[in-house]
């Protein structure tokens, strides 16, 4: 049982129900069909779009001293329990990274190796869904539905101007400065994903097999732990982690530099800024769940020592 | 343990309502080890003048009935209740162990009371309080009588309620159409027992049997209902609503998270409904919090939780949604406070006021569905159409039904699920 902070009152819990002891608000969002979130600095929003019927989307977020932490996972829509999968996997990698042994670990090759671990505690974890008796588990009875409870996970820790992102599936994480070109962070485990780090691709042909994924977080995933990406913010911008449910409608070369210009004036909210975003992806379509969880950032001529 | 709510809220409400259903599944659920709970039991018969004649008789053979239910190894005592009350049986005032011997000089102990003086049930509880209080196991009083508590002050009996509250749990039958049913549920309430009224002293050794019955059968686990409520909210009412409608309310909450336990008495294989509301600031769309947790303990021990959380949303269609047993039972309770109402009303000549409170419960009635409910008040008024509630009082009433009604207006029916809760 791990010991996580209220977003909200700075009360410690545990996580028995993933609800704060004190003053009741959701550790981490469940499956609501909307949920919003701000820890001052950083925010997130999650909605269940326009198709449907669930939102398995789920965030988690914390900030406290000088160091951030988001977290955004989407459940694998194919497989049972998906939005359990995705909550739980948010709340574990979370509390992973925040509770008192990783909020001690500051030498950017520990937070590195943190955030491998957090992605293995969730894998443990999400793993032993499915072994649980489908006849007394809360999960969804949808028959369709195969395989183990799974989902991606897109995971950030940024200590001044240093951010470090580990991802499983197709959940993203970009740089999205100011000035200059935006850059995705991560690779998507996906059969198309190998060509696509570094650079925005014209990716608005992928086909859905190619969009197959290669790599999650659940039982049935197979691999080695995954490669944490480092940036070193200078100048500055947003830093966002997003399911697919937004990026796929903004995936063009500075698409979503561009919606940032045109959605949002300078200085915006952080929270409100997360709304437009999915707002946008609703417009677009909202054919799947969004999920946007932002953090701006102003690095400081004077860079703070992590 | 089962939650039925709608957790979605519009925008700017304050309140959710759910309902969590508790099933105890007997011993079986205690690992098969089939033992029977440890009992005391104290009988409590009304001596007083008034009881004179075939009612006494009646009484007296009852409770040879129940001491005929009694387990073998069972505690037991048995006091007559006047303006004072007096032990019957064992006389050294300690409990008896049930056994042949005992139970027949029991029996020809009760065939040496004998009927005169007053009424002072307070005291009655006192004296049952002093055999029971060092009893282990579970600790219960029948308590018989057939007129009003006017021998002691209110005050009196009052405090001899609170004095027995945890220590047993108290049943108890009203005979003939002289007693209260409010003062009867004052006492019952609180020591988590039932009211009946048996008008025929004829049917009271039937019922004796049945209470003895079902209290052989519970069993002693300590069962808690544990209700938490967040940081800026409170508990609005928190109620018993199947079997019977019991308001549970501790209170004493404040704006603290705060958590009450309430006491549920002992369980046999029986569910048992409580309906809670939870006052609470109204949050922004979109967001969402735990209102309550409402933790099942059973020997100190937390073995279910019901999670009641509220979200709000500006879509309609979820808000608007009434959760299908919340509708039920606050249906219910509203119409057990109709008939209360409409009885006190005809009882004060106020007949306008009663006909519109008792056409108001009839309709309530009929929409749960409640057929037991309406063939009593079908003996106080005659219903014209059940669905819209047009009722006309009935000239003459006997005491007996009005009575009855009263009685019974408490009960609840359980409702069969139309369909499964949204997911």
């Amino acid at each position: 049982m791990t010991t996580l902070d209220c977003w909200r009152c700075g009360h410690p819990s545990l996580d028995t129900d993933a609800f704060c002891e004190s003053c009741g608000s959701p550790l981490v969002t469940a499956t609501a069909r909307r949920a919003e979130q701000t820890t001052g600095s950083a925010a997130a929003v999650s909605d269940v779009g326009l198709r449907r019927e669930r939102n398995e989307d789920a965030f988690a977020l914390a900030s406290s001293a000088g160091r951030t932490t988001l977290v955004v996972c989407d459940g694998v829509a194919s497989t049972p329990s998906a939005g359990t999968a995705a909550s739980l996997a948010a709340r574990t990698v979370l509390a992973t990274l925040t509770n008192e042994e990783g909020a001690r670990v500051r030498h950017p090759a520990e937070v590195a190796r943190r955030l491998r671990d957090a992605l293995a505690v969730a894998q443990r974890v999400v793993s032993d869904l499915a072994l649980t008796d489908p006849d007394t588990s809360p999960v969804d009875a949808d028959e369709s539905r195969e395989g183990a409870p799974s989902t991606t996970c897109v995971a950030a820790v940024v200590t001044g101007s240093s951010v470090q992102v580990v991802s499983l599936g197709d959940s993203r994480a970009y740089w999205l400065p100011d000035s200059g070109e935006q850059r995705l962070l991560t690779i998507d485990d996906s059969e198309a994903g190998a060509g696509l780090s570094g650079t925005s691709t014209g990716a608005g042909g992928a086909t859905p097999l190619s969009r197959r994924l290669t790599r999650w977080i659940g039982a049935d995933d197979t691999g080695t732990p995954p490669r944490v990406h480092l940036l070193d913010v200078d100048a500055p911008g947003v830093l966002l982690l997003c399911s697919d449910g937004l990026w796929q409608y903004f995936d063009g070369p500075g698409a979503l530099s561009e919606l940032l210009t045109t959605a949002a004036p300078p200085d915006i909210e952080p929270l409100d800024l997360a709304r437009r975003l999915v707002a946008a992806a609703v417009s677009a379509g909202g054919g799947d769940n969004i999920t946007a969880a932002v953090l701006p950032l102003r690095p400081s001529p004077v860079a703070v020592e992590g | 343990m089962e939650l039925d709510l709608n957790e979605y809220l519009p925008e700017g409400k304050g309140a959710v309502d759910a309902v969590v259903t508790v099933t105890a599944t007997g011993d079986d659920g205690e690992g098969g080890t089939g033992r029977s709970a440890n009992v005391s039991e104290v009988l409590v018969i009304d001596a007083s003048g008034s009881m004179h004649g075939a009612k006494f008789g009646q009484a007296r053979e009852a409770a040879k009935v129940a001491l005929a239910g009694l387990r073998p190894g069972t505690r037991f005592a048995v006091v007559q209740g006047t303006e004072s009350a007096t032990l019957v049986y064992p006389r050294d005032g300690t409990l008896a162990y049930a056994r042949p011997d005992t139970t027949a000089e029991a029996v020809l102990a009760l065939r040496q009371m004998h009927t005169g003086g007053g009424t002072a049930i307070g005291s009655w509880l006192r004296k049952a309080n002093e055999l029971l209080r060092d009893a282990d196991g579970i600790r219960h009083v029948t308590l018989l009588t057939d007129g009003l508590n006017e021998w002691e002050t209110d005050e009196d009996l009052q405090r001899a309620i609170d004095g027995a509250r945890g220590v047993f749990q108290c049943d108890c039958r009203g005979v003939g159409t002289d007693w209260s049913p409010d003062q009867l549920r004052s006492i019952a309430d609180p020591l988590l027992g039932t009211v009946d009224i048996v008008v025929d002293p004829r049917d009271l050794a039937a019922d004796f049997a049945a209470i003895m019955a079902q209290l052989m059968g519970r069993s002693n686990n300590q069962v808690v209902l544990r209700v938490w409520t967040p940081r800026g909210a409170r508990l609005g009412y928190f109620k018993q609503v199947y079997p019977d409608v019991v308001d549970l309310t501790n209170p004493d909450g404040d704006a603290e998270p705060s958590t009450s336990d309430y006491l549920t008495g002992a369980w046999g294989r029986e569910s048992r409904g409580y309906q809670l509301r939870v006052a609470i600031t109204p949050g922004a769309v979109g967001e969402e919090v735990l209102a309550a947790r409402v933790s099942l303990v059973v020997d100190g021990d937390v073995v279910d939780r019901a999670l009641v959380r509220a979200i709000w949303t500006d879509d309609l269609e979820l808000s608007t949604r009434v959760s299908h047993l919340v509708g039920h039972y606050t249906g219910m309770t509203a119409m057990s406070s109709a008939i209360q109402q409409g009885l006190r009303a005809r009882r004060a000549g106020d007949d306008a006021r009663a006909q519109e409170e008792l056409g108001a419960a009839t309709a309530l009635a009929a929409a749960a569905g409640a057929t037991d409910t309406l063939d009593l008040l079908a003996k106080v008024v005659t219903i014209e159409d059940a669905a819209t509630g047009r009722v006309r009082l009935l000239p003459r009433v006997s005491l007996a039904d009005e009575m009855t009604l009263d009685t019974r207006s408490t009960r609840t029916t359980p409702v069969r699920r139309i369909q499964p809760p949204h997911a």
